[in-house]
């Protein structure tokens, strides 16, 4: 009892000492500055029409002060070098500026915001900066604050709740009593379907019209705070046409991967907790537009992923998961190394606009950014310095691309794929299939492709080459499988090559094929391990030679069996076959003979795909499977596999729902090739 | 930093014994312990007098804590808000140490039932750490080394008729001894040119003029001593078998406290005698450069094939000590010749010392865990933690923390330190930086091999044995969690919100 007192008083008064000693010093250095600002932030709240509101400036010093220069930033707006659209600024200050500010005296700025026609609430950001300089010091000193408008409450934290609904679900896990497994997996069930709801939510509020041009980088749904003061790293989220679809299948998909965890029984709570850690870290990747929190939530999803192939794992899920592992970390040092090379090489000679003010959010002028969107409209990397005696941008490119490729992943760097897919559980499968790997096409769309387009340009037919082999690679290995999540795994990486070929040809109709693609397989892949999870839970084998004879046992099971093997094969009218077919309309033009041979491919995933079938379904019927085959898809299966199906048949029939939405993003990055790309 | 600012800023001996407060209350605390157990016995106390001991000591530091620089008697010791951080971060680490101990059976004397020479002896070592850092003089920075580390040699050899302990301690005294009389003969020569053996007398000195060889050699017998301390390659192979044999959390203390004072130490060193004078030709920041490749791959690559989990850590440690060492690089290679701290050095030390507070969180939280493990009566091999997450879910998941903070993963701020220790490297534009920082990131790959190795010995795996037989369930007492969570969550807290730390430490960062 002595003893815990002692501990507490201990840690009680170190942390009050602390911060005593912090608030001293703190207060030792206060001096010098002598302009202060009533407040630091400008809010015009939703932002109809036209408004403006004033903010005082106060001098506390003893010596008058002089305003030399003001500058107003407008977030997407004076950075329209590579889009030669004039929009007008919303922001603009009214009433002149008072030139000197005697000692004590306060004076009163007045900032005006216009909204502009036709998007009634978009979000803008800006900032202004004012320049000053005392009586007596030699140093200007900069003091600013941000400016805000558009968007309700909701519209502007919805991303903040959907990272939030997941840690919540996490902390209540603790908080659930021993031995309550069921309700282990209603809360879980319960975090993700609110993500689900929010997403849903996000996809209604998306306004697909709004493109770079309109301000704001087109982004929608912005979060934007700064957080690591020290390294100019802020906290900025937001979505675009790029990531929209991407939010929308994470939400989706790891729904669905909790209704079809319900059979886990092994450490419930530990494996909940690492579903939801993964589903943060995915969701946090396709929303974060800071590089450095982009990498954070990358790095985030290794370890819960580790964890999930490592203990609800299969036979040799040790190997299995340290091998994700591996893989995942070398690929990450990669993108940490990109990182760091792309922030210290940022501002500066690198702006496209010489000596163009690079700031944070509220205004403090910086050196360098982290911010992918002034990395990628403000900057122009390649007069950069060499770096080890390779290009900048050519070393960086390669650096961030291996880091994508491991996670695509592209032939050679696969391998570590069939095994984690092999040994996870069925729906950490799924999220690996159906999510993980399309970060890696989303990054390269992200950085890769907006961040360095001279390299991309030269980088191309390699890219369309690693492509080509994927597609031809996969489906050859997919022959030779026996297993049949194997061979879904190996599916999975020709598919993935569609993606690459279409991005590779950069023209809109390649680029709108890989999205597609990306959305397509994500939800087909899901359906494909499900359906090889719920034939395992009857019959504890996946040996597709062990099977047979199932389309007259288990009818329901067999129709959704060869609805996703067509989808997966590319049959029109459902969602495969129109990612690949704008695929290949898009690249056919820039790489003739790849897509030639490309399509050799689609043959032979037709092949393996009947071929597999055919062998699950039809054929001799073993009748020791009798007891497995008693019960047709039950209600849970069939509500986790029923979604999945009406999206297939929904995309493939009407892609325009989802086409939509990517639409004015894909123009906008293309801007970046325009002039060398061909008419489409 | 002409003449005229030291006269200013130094302060007489009587009034010295003002800013020397903390010191003298943990020499107080010391005598207090030992006379209470001289007539109390078992009924003294001593943990609580010593974390009372503790707590009041940074009580003082605080209170008498200032951002000018202090010249304390005729400038032999230094009070400066560098010195100051250190200080909090000994203060910090002695009494987690400290209320672990008062229940450890390590630490209780056989014979006598009684903590009260175990207390006794941290509280004076703590007195010894802060002697170093404040160290302005050469012949202080001895006084405080020494003692530092023959307090150590006892504490070391606590566990009585225990070989282990008893053959890590007398390893721990002659290397000492060795790298001692080295450092010792590079003071002689250092004096023997300079005459003089202040830190501003040296630094003042035009070291220019005499023979290059003489003084490199001189500058590298000092260094031996610093390195002993720091556990740098080639002066760290009394690290494995003391961290293996000495008491746990005496090797939690002494993987902490005295590898950061050595730090504390070398950068004032660095900053006053080296850099004034000596920086230019880049030849110490070659030798450093080197020394931390070296150091982090030897730790990283022999920690890979370490069976006993203390020993393992050891290594690890000798890898973090060479991370940590990037950071006084960079602070090495802002140099200019305007006499002041600017911001690309600044950017270095402040790397540093945040990777230290990271350091001491993570490396004692981790030290703790195996410490309740092994209370219980688990063996220190790495196969005797098979499936602990599954004894003790709870304890092995903060473990697992630590080590994905010690592996430098986010979102644990042992990310943070690692990447502002990357971050100042690469600020610098230097190639041989860029090679370096290059060497470091492939040791966070090979590091990432063991610490996920005992993941898997903790969480999976089936050396031998079958799978049902996991062992009977650990029990995560309050004491440990008392210790183990704070920190955990500071480690959590920073890993998220790094602006509270970093400014922090820049704050601290004025060193005389």
């Amino acid at each position: 009892m002595m003893k815990a007192f002692v501990n507490t008083l201990f840690y009680g008064l170190s942390v009050a000492v602390i911060a005593v000693m912090g608030g001293s010093t703190a207060a030792a250095q206060s001096q010098g500055s002598q302009v202060v600002l009533s407040s630091g932030h400008v809010d015009f709240g939703q932002g109809q029409d036209t408004q403006s509101q004033s903010i005082k400036v106060i001098n506390n010093g003893d010596s008058s002060a002089k305003i030399v220069q003001v500058t107003i930033i407008e977030e997407g707006f004076n950075e329209r070098r590579r889009h030669n659209n004039k929009a007008t600024p919303v922001f603009s200050i009214t009433k002149n500026i008072p030139k000197t500010i005697n000692a004590g005296e306060t004076s009163d700025i007045v900032v005006q915001f216009s909204q502009p026609q036709g998007h009634s609430s978009q979000q803008f950001f800006g900032a202004v900066q004012l320049k000053i300089i005392d009586e007596d010091a030699s140093d200007p000193y900069f003091i600013s604050f941000g400016l805000q408008s558009g968007g309700s409450w909701f519209e502007r934290n919805i991303l903040v709740l959907m990272l939030l609904a997941p840690a919540i679900g996490l902390l209540l896990l603790f908080a659930v009593p021993k031995q309550r497994d069921v309700l282990c997996r209603y809360v879980t069930l319960g975090a993700s379907g609110l993500v689900f709801v929010l997403a849903i939510a996000l996809y209604a509020m998306f306004d697909p019209q709004l493109g770079v041009g309109q301000g704001n980088w087109g982004l929608q749904f912005v979060t934007h705070t700064s957080w690591i003061r020290a390294l100019n790293i802020e906290f900025f989220l937001g979505v675009d046409g790029l990531s929209i679809l991407m939010v929308l299948l994470t939400a989706f998909i790891s729904f669905i991967a909790c209704i079809s965890s319900w059979t886990i029984s092994k450490h419930i709570r530990g494996y909940m907790m690492m579903i939801l850690l993964v589903e943060i870290g995915m969701l946090g990747t396709f929303v974060a537009l800071d590089f450095f929190l982009f990498y954070v939530f990358w790095e985030i999803m290794l370890i819960p992923m580790f964890f999930l192939i490592a203990i609800w794992g299969g036979e040799k899920k040790e190997s299995a998961a340290i091998k994700f592992f591996l893989y995942g970390f070398i690929g990450s040092i990669l993108m940490l190394v990109s990182l760091v090379a792309l922030y210290f090489n940022s501002g500066g000679e690198s702006l496209l606009i010489a000596n163009q003010p690079l700031a944070l959010i509220d205004g403090t002028p910086v050196k360098h950014t982290f911010d992918l969107m002034k990395l990628t409209y403000l900057h122009d990397f390649t007069q950069s310095p060499m770096l080890l005696g390779v290009d900048f941008t050519y070393l960086v490119w390669i650096l961030l691309f291996g880091a994508f490729a491991i996670k695509v992943p592209i032939v050679p760097l696969h391998t570590w794929l069939p095994e984690a897919h092999v040994e996870a559980p069925t729906a950490v499968s799924v999220i690996l299939a159906g999510v993980l790997l399309k970060m890696g096409i989303y990054g390269m769309f992200r950085l890769n492709y907006s961040i360095l387009p001279d390299a991309t340009q030269d980088a191309a037919i390699f890219v369309a080459m690693f492509g080509v082999i994927n597609i031809l690679y996969g489906a050859f290995c997919a022959f030779k499988q026996t297993d049949l999540k194997k061979l879904i795994a190996y599916s999975s990486v020709s598919h993935m090559g569609f993606c690459l070929l279409g991005m590779a040809a950069l023209t809109n109709y390649g680029i709108t094929g890989s999205m597609m693609q990306l959305f397509s397989h994500g939800i087909i892949t899901a359906m494909l391990f499900l359906l090889v999870g719920v034939i395992y839970d009857r019959t504890h084998t996946r040996e597709i030679a062990a099977f047979g004879g199932f389309a007259t046992k288990m009818p329901w099971y067999a129709a959704f069996f060869g609805f996703a093997f067509m989808a997966s094969l590319g049959l029109p009218g459902l969602s495969g076959f129109v990612g690949e077919l704008l695929v290949f309309i898009g690249a056919f033009p820039v790489f003739r003979s790849f897509v030639i041979v490309a399509a050799l491919g689609v043959v032979l995933t037709a092949v393996y795909h009947l071929w597999a079938m055919q062998r699950v379904l039809f054929g001799a019927y073993d009748s020791k499977w009798d007891s497995a085959t008693r019960h047709d898809l039950d209600r849970r299966e069939t509500i986790m596999l029923l979604p999945l199906a009406v999206l297939v048949l929904l995309i493939g029939f009407y892609p325009i729902v989802t086409l939509d939405l990517i639409e004015h993003s894909i123009s906008d990055l293309l801007n970046f090739y325009n002039g060398t790309t061909s008419g489409f | 930093m002409g003449k005229e600012t030291i006269i200013n800023n130094s302060v007489a001996t009587v009034d010295s014994m003002f800013w020397i407060m903390p010191e003298l209350i943990l020499v107080g605390g010391t005598l207090l312990i030992l006379l209470l157990d001289l007539f109390c016995g078992k009924k003294s106390r001593a943990a609580l007098v010593a974390v009372v001991t503790l707590f009041l000591s940074g009580v003082a530091l605080c209170l008498t804590h200032s951002q000018t620089p202090q010249m304390l008697f005729e400038g032999m010791i230094v009070r400066d808000p560098f010195s100051d951080f250190w200080k909090i971060l000994f203060l910090i680490a002695a009494a987690s140490c400290g209320i672990l101990a008062s229940s450890s059976r390590e630490t209780l004397s056989p014979q006598r039932d009684s903590t009260a020479e175990f207390y006794a002896l941290m509280l004076a070592s703590t007195v010894g750490l802060f002697v170093m850092v404040s160290a302005h003089d050469l012949l202080i920075a001895y006084v405080g080394l020494e003692f530092v580390s023959i307090l150590g040699f006892v504490l070391v050899g606590y566990k009585k008729h225990n070989r282990g302990s008893s053959e890590a301690a007398l390893k721990y005294a002659v290397y000492s001894g060795v790298a001692s009389s080295v450092m010792l003969y590079g003071f002689s020569l250092l004096y023997g040119m300079a005459t003089t053996t202040s830190f501003t007398g040296l630094g003042m000195f035009p070291f220019a003029e005499v023979s290059p060889d003489v003084l490199i050699i001189a500058i590298i017998f000092v260094l031996a001593g610093f390195g002993y301390k720091m556990a740098v390659v080639p002066f760290h192979q009394w690290c494995p078998d003391v961290y293996q044999g000495a008491p746990t959390l005496v090797t939690a203390f002494l993987s902490v406290a005295p590898k950061a004072a050595g730090f504390a130490l070398l950068t004032r060193f660095v900053w006053k005698v080296l850099m004034p004078d000596m920086m230019p030709d880049s030849l110490w920041l070659i030798v450093f450069g080197i020394v931390a490749m070296v150091t982090m791959t030897i730790g990283n690559l022999m920690a890979l094939v370490q069976t006993n989990i203390k020993r393992l850590l050891a290594y690890s440690s000798i890898a973090h000590a060479g991370t940590a060492l990037l950071g006084l690089l960079a602070f090495m290679a802002g140099h200019n010749q305007s006499g002041l701290i600017s911001p690309e050095m600044a950017l270095g030390l402040t790397a540093m010392m945040f990777y230290f507070v990271v350091y001491m969180l993570m490396n004692i939280g981790f030290l703790s865990v195996i410490h309740c493990v092994s209370e219980q009566g688990v063996g220190e091999s790495l196969c005797d933690y098979h499936k602990l997450g599954y004894r003790a879910p709870y304890l092995a998941g903060v473990g697992a923390l630590f080590l994905v903070a010690l592996a430098g993963l986010p979102p644990t701020a042992g990310f943070g330190g690692k990447f502002l220790i990357f971050t100042s490297l690469f600020d610098k534009g230097n190639s041989f930086l860029y090679g370096v920082a290059f060497v470091g990131l492939i040791n966070i790959v090979i590091s990432l091999f063991y610490y996920a190795g005992i993941l898997k010995v903790m969480y999976l795996g089936h050396p031998q044995g079958n799978d049902d037989d996991i062992g009977k369930p650990l029990i995560f007492d309050r004491r440990h969690q008392s210790i183990v969570i704070p920190f955990a969550t500071l480690l959590l807290f920073f890993g998220v919100f790094w602006n509270p730390l970093i400014e922090y430490t820049e704050r601290m960062l004025l060193l005389w």
